[in-house]
């Protein structure tokens, strides 16, 4: 799949198909999943209204970590098989990333207020998603602050590596540490969700949404980077011969 | 949790969730777009350069 990727033409060929597609799923599942989070689901029993910031907070979260995943996944296929592609996809989806983890965080603040009465705690769930806002905005520090971009990439492929780490402690801190006042896993459980079919079905919408826009989204800032490096080498070409 | 909270109470919370969620994804496809324009304007100046 890399290998065939790698080729910029067989990238060009599936982006063009895979951007529509992606962004038309996108824009449908977000609006019914608007509407089923907003105005269909019923209340709950204990977070009354509050539970609808899930639908928000929830996809924002999962794309936190799955946008890093696949950011650490490119890194690592840059940086061992210097497939410039690969390098083009983890730069494209830092940003991307970035925001999406922040809105976990802030939405994540929002519901918190109510349900546990305070903005913030320092408790593992949300302090290593902090970090993981905070290894987004440091690969995209890093990048932007080397001038040798090839230097830049594989620093960058580095750091991006070494934060993989920190997804198992996001993902597992409600199991791991005592006294944690995030929830636990709801979802992707070993004996299936525990919540409502009510609320999983505009989660599931959020979710599924979110994940097509933020493949919509990579994939155009993937292309766009193909443009500027093709309008950079005509650059030095032209400089060179004059 | 401590209490339970009554259907309604705290709506604003959710209102404010999804219009910063909104101002986020909103801001982010806006630079994205802008991106892509900046670009494809600096391809064709070159392509036209080079075409010269």
């Amino acid at each position: 799949m890399f290998s065939y990727l790698a080729n910029p033409h067989r990238f060009e060929t599936f982006a063009r198909i895979a951007i529509p597609v992606c962004g038309w799923l996108a824009v449908a599942l977000i609006a019914a999943g608007l509407w089923y989070g907003l105005f269909s689901s019923p209340v709950d029993r204990f977070q009354g209204d509050t539970i609808r910031i899930m639908y928000v907070h929830v996809p924002s979260a999962w794309l936190a970590l799955a946008l890093y995943f696949a950011m650490g996944v490119a890194s690592f296929v840059y940086f061992i098989w210097r497939h410039n592609l690969a390098d083009v996809a983890a730069a494209s989806i830092a940003p991307i990333g970035a925001v999406f983890a922040a809105l976990c965080l802030i939405t994540g603040a929002i519901w918190g207020k109510p349900t546990w009465g305070a903005w913030w705690v320092w408790d593992a769930r949300l302090t290593s998603m902090l970090i993981q806002f905070l290894l987004f905005l440091g690969y995209i520090a890093l990048r932007a602050a080397i001038e040798d971009e090839r230097l830049a990439a594989r620093s960058a492929a580095i750091l991006a590596m070494v934060g993989l780490v920190n997804l198992p402690i996001v993902r597992f801190s409600v199991e791991w540490w005592d006294g944690i006042l995030h929830q636990g896993a709801t979802v992707f459980r070993a004996d299936g969700p525990e919540i409502h079919g009510s609320q999983l079905l505009p989660l599931a919408l959020m979710a599924i949404g979110f994940t097509l826009l933020a493949g919509w989204m990579v994939l155009y800032r993937m292309r766009s980077a193909i443009m500027a490096h093709k309008a950079a080498n005509l650059q030095r070409l032209r400089e060179a011969r004059a | 949790m401590s209490g339970v909270i009554e259907p309604g109470a705290y709506m604003e919370f959710v209102w404010i969730s999804y219009a910063l969620t909104a101002l986020g994804v909103g801001g982010l496809l806006l630079f994205i777009l802008q991106e892509r324009m900046s670009a494809k304007r600096h391809l064709k100046r070159e392509e036209d350069e080079a075409g010269e």
